[in-house]
């Protein structure tokens, strides 16, 4: 009981000493999981080469698959980095005032050996609570760090039959940072950690879903918290207490996140083919009940989706992005974006700006119904990791190097 | 005398005046070029709408539709026409077959004038899963009809050998087995009946030469003489890394009555292989003698000889040519050209054209890979061996990564080809000279169709556009003759038969414009206005 009290006064200091800053980025897609951002005072250009509103660079680790997204917590920012030969995972931890590494810690590889290495271990994108770093690495490992780098936990994962490459990324929940571990061999389950221990509090196996790359996200409908979940044949809402099933709707799902707006969820699964939308009030198989809409075809880009007012913004292959109209899933118009990336996922922040951003070809629209580029960007270090926003300012992780974008005081 | 002559020459002339079919992938064409002679090709239709609660299209919401037929979910295969008949491949998420559901390859047969089902050939998946044969892809090729018969690659690797009427006509040929082959290995035999397909023969290329088949075998076979001509599909296997038969051939020719090998290719290509092959050959004549040509893995084409010799106890096809299709600087050593990386090489997935002495193709990847930078030859096909750096006659960078046929319109010699990041080159076929580039903003699997001065595409989002075959047309002023959505992507290529177009979406396959009294009936030959030819 001592010892408890003790921990809490321990994490209460944390809390406080950390918490002073607003603006967290604190897990894939940031706090909402969906890629909002409170921030209004936001740089809409920059430039790598004429030094434009880049307030620091810093350099990263050889990393064969450099994927993972920077998170940010109060003044620091986390990195996961790996190569394949040998294998080696580490985290890293930056200032995020002045991009000076503060710590550098590896994490021992898991069990699963890739022998394809087209995804490689680096994917998953770290999560972060003020106390402790999580990552997960495609080795079918996941560790907790304390703020200090040290390893608190590690575990392995007991099932690994995942497609290709790890490529779901963990998300917190109260006490629990959950992972979405759908595979193949009819061994899918959604494992819930102990943020503190790293003991498996509930794991729903789901043997039904086949392999899913795509990262969940917590939403609050009706008051109560769905876990949304683009499962191999459907998107689901699972409950983030046990992971129980709340509702179904058969669709598609693999490596896309979903986006959610109003009620609405939108989905598709990021390998090419229908998408739908989804009113997420129902309970059990709502396929029928509650499809408002499906559109035919949303090509191939692993990027997620984002809804701002009534237009869903979609970016994919070839370059292009379609906006689509929640409301009645009407085509409102697809254009060229040349060079943006489709794997990296969007940003909006309040005002109706959105940024296809990443460290290659940037692009900031304007919301509405026709394309508005409000400005293009190339930091000419194209990569796959999408941004992360803190404090005014924008994180891109290129392929060899961290980039902290911020307007010049 | 001289009447008899004329019904000669009416009765030389009536084949060939029916022969408006499109048989096999590129038509009438061995060279294979995406054309077709016919006129008053439409210019506008209405793709109609569904049926409320159904996924059959309602007729009374088309225009310029004949008709209109189910498909499954996904289709790649290209249409084909012959001897009134309707050849597509498909999934089997619409079965036809009640009693056989699941994820199956499926050759569907309609009529070609009402678009009535006639009989389907269902080919189960292979146990060993994706690697060699992904789900729910269906059947990939284009059939090759020839008289009553037609021949496929499967899904399962094997060329096939089927009869045009099905088994509604009995059971012809040394295969008799079909209940088994559709139930697949050590299951209980299917219940098959006349809306069944008759097997003639089928040679299994993973069994018989040990290939490895990456995800899918797709090849549109070519026949010359007896001899029909396959991509054996040979690849990597799951790890991207190894490849598990490089000695096995990547293309072979087997006896078309027989359906035994008769020779492989002797090019090596084996080891080299980037990733997957799917290419379909196609045939030109030089100088008297023929070539057939094949796209290979390996980014090189290669122009085989069709009449087999003998090497190290085996039957190979000699290599009359060759050309490296990848230029030295999409070759260079470092990640960023690292096969699949966009700026690096690709090998060939589109199928050569031979058209006018000269052989046309471009590089491209499996669409998994994405965008990337692709190259369009012009081949002088009269010379012989390693003739990359003397038989290109020249090349466009312009282009980037494709699997789709070029087509060449002969009314103005203009070369027109899509590629997969979207957009569509009008070139001269004659000089590489660019004319235009006009941007569909998705992606192109399949390929452009030229006729009757207007080119025909279709992308994956479902548009299908109708642009003006010609050089000054200005993407950037005008606008296409003729803009639609088909409510489902566009994998297949538009083609014509008997002046009718028929193109496939994934869900659905359209026949086009025509008339009745153009298709329906032989065409009117004038034995009066043939008289005084006929005296000669």
């Amino acid at each position: 009981m001592i010892r408890g009290v003790a921990q809490f006064s321990f994490a209460l200091s944390l809390l406080v000493s950390l918490g002073a800053h607003a603006g967290h980025w604190p897990q894939f897609r940031g706090p909402t999981g969906l890629g909002y951002t409170d921030e209004k005072n936001l740089p809409l250009t920059w430039n790598a080469k004429s030094n434009v509103n880049i307030a620091w660079k810093a350099p990263l680790p050889k990393s064969d698959n450099p994927y993972s997204s920077p998170v940010a917590w109060a003044d620091r920012v986390f990195v996961t980095s790996a190569v394949n030969n040998p294998v080696e995972h580490q985290v890293l931890c930056f200032d995020k005032g002045d991009g000076k590494l503060l710590w550098d810690t590896k994490v021992e590889p898991g069990p699963w050996m890739l022998k394809d290495l087209r995804g490689g271990y680096g994917a998953p994108t770290p999560c972060a609570d003020g106390q402790k770093v999580f990552v997960v690495f495609g080795s079918a490992v996941i560790a907790a760090l304390d703020i200090d780098g040290k390893i608190v936990w590690r575990k392995e994962l007991e099932k690994y039959n995942f497609d290709v490459a790890m490529g779901s990324s963990p998300i917190l929940y109260q006490d629990t940072v959950i992972l979405d571990c759908d595979q193949n061999s009819k061994t899918s389950s959604i494992i819930a950690f102990d943020k503190a221990t790293g003991a498996i509090k509930w794991e729903q196996k789901r043997p039904q879903v086949a392999f899913a790359h795509s990262t969940p996200a917590i939403v609050t409908v009706n008051g109560r918290k769905q876990m949304l979940v683009s499962a191999s044949s459907a998107i689901q809402a699972v409950d983030p207490e046990n992971g129980e099933m709340i509702w179904w709707c058969s669709a598609a799902g693999d490596a896309s996140s979903p986006a959610f707006s109003g009620n609405l969820v939108f989905s598709d699964s990021g390998r090419g083919g229908k998408a739908v939308c989804v009113d997420a009030t129902g309970t059990g198989d709502v396929t029928k009940a509650n499809l408002k809409w499906a559109f035919p075809q949303i090509p191939e880009g692993l990027s997620s989706a984002i809804i701002v007012g009534d237009f869903v913004y979609r970016a994919h292959n070839p370059e292009t992005v379609k906006c689509i109209r929640l409301s009645t899933g009407e085509l409102v118009f697809n254009e060229r974006l040349p060079g943006v990336s489709t794997w990296a996922s969007p940003f909006a922040t309040p005002d109706g700006t959105i940024y296809f951003a990443s460290a290659g070809k940037s692009y900031v629209i304007k919301a509405a119904d026709k394309l508005e580029v409000v400005a293009t960007n190339d930091i000419g270090e194209e990569n796959r990791a999408s941004a992360a926003v803190s404090d005014g300012r924008i994180f891109l992780r290129g392929g060899k190097n961290l980039y902290c974008i911020a307007k010049k005081s | 005398m001289k009447n008899l002559r004329i019904a000669a020459v009416a009765a030389l002339l009536l084949p060939t005046a029916f022969a408006q079919d499109w048989p096999q992938w590129g038509g009438n064409d061995p060279g294979r070029n995406m054309y077709s002679p016919a006129k008053n090709l439409p210019s506008s239709f209405n793709p109609g709408k569904l049926k409320q609660g159904t996924e059959d299209i309602d007729p009374s919401t088309t225009k310029n539709v004949r008709w209109a037929a189910k498909l499954g979910s996904q289709s790649y295969g290209n249409p084909v026409v012959a001897n009134g008949k309707v050849y597509v491949g498909t999934n089997n998420e619409t079965p036809r077959d009640p009693k056989q559901q699941g994820d199956r390859s499926i050759l569907l047969v309609f009529d070609e004038k009402t678009g009535e089902f006639l009989w389907q050939l269902v080919v189960p998946k292979l146990a060993s899963g994706k690697v060699n044969d992904w789900e729910n892809l269906g059947l990939l090729c284009a059939p090759t009809v020839e008289g009553n018969r037609v021949y496929i690659v499967t899904s399962r690797c094997e060329v096939m050998c089927l009869d045009a009427g099905g088994l509604s006509n009995g059971n012809d040929g040394e295969f008799k087995d079909e209940a088994q082959y559709v139930a697949g290995p050590g299951k209980p035999k299917a219940q098959i009946g006349p809306k069944d397909a008759d097997i003639i023969w089928k040679y299994d290329m993973m069994d018989e030469l040990g290939v490895f088949p990456h995800n899918a075998s797709n090849c549109s076979v070519l026949i010359a003489d007896d001899l029909v001509f396959a991509c054996t599909s040979n690849g990597q296997d799951w790890t991207h890394v190894n490849i598990p038969s490089p000695n096995s051939p990547s293309f072979i020719a087997l006896n078309k009555k027989t359906g035994k090998l008769v020779a492989e290719d002797s090019a090596g290509i084996g080891p080299n292989i980037y990733h997957g092959q799917w290419s379909s050959p196609s045939l030109g004549v030089v100088n008297g003698v023929k070539q057939v040509y094949f796209g290979g893995g390996d980014g090189w084409i290669y122009a085989f000889g069709t009449k087999p010799e003998k090497k190290d106890d085996l039957e190979v096809l000699p290599v009359i040519w060759k050309v490296d299709c990848n230029p030295p600087e999409y070759k260079v050593k470092d990640a960023a050209h690292k096969y699949p990386a966009a700026e690096g090489p690709s090998e060939i997935n589109a199928t050569p054209v031979f058209y006018k002495g000269r052989v046309y193709v471009a590089t491209g990847q499996d669409p998994e890979h994405g965008e990337g930078v692709g190259h369009l030859l012009c081949i002088d096909p009269t010379k012989t061996g390693d003739i990359t750096k003397s038989g290109v006659l020249w090349s466009y960078k312009g282009i980037h990564r494709t699997i789709s046929t070029v087509s060449i319109d002969p009314a103005t010699g203009l070369l027109f080809v899509g590629d997969f990041s979207g957009f569509v080159h009008c070139l001269d076929a004659d000089t590489g000279k660019l004319n235009w580039v006009y941007d569909m903003k998705a992606h192109m699997w399949g390929s452009t169709f030229v006729g009757d001065g207007k080119v025909y595409v279709g992308d994956e989002d479902g548009d299908f556009v109708i642009l003006p075959a010609k050089k000054d047309f200005d993407p950037k002023k005008e606008k296409p003759i003729f803009e639609t959505n088909l409510g489902a992507p566009v994998y297949s290529t538009p083609i014509v038969a008997n002046g009718v177009m028929y193109v496939a979406s994934q869900t659905h396959l359209y026949a086009i414009g025509g008339s009745a009294t153009t298709s329906d009936q032989p065409p009117k030959v004038d034995i009066n206005l043939k008289k005084p030819d006929a005296n000669k």
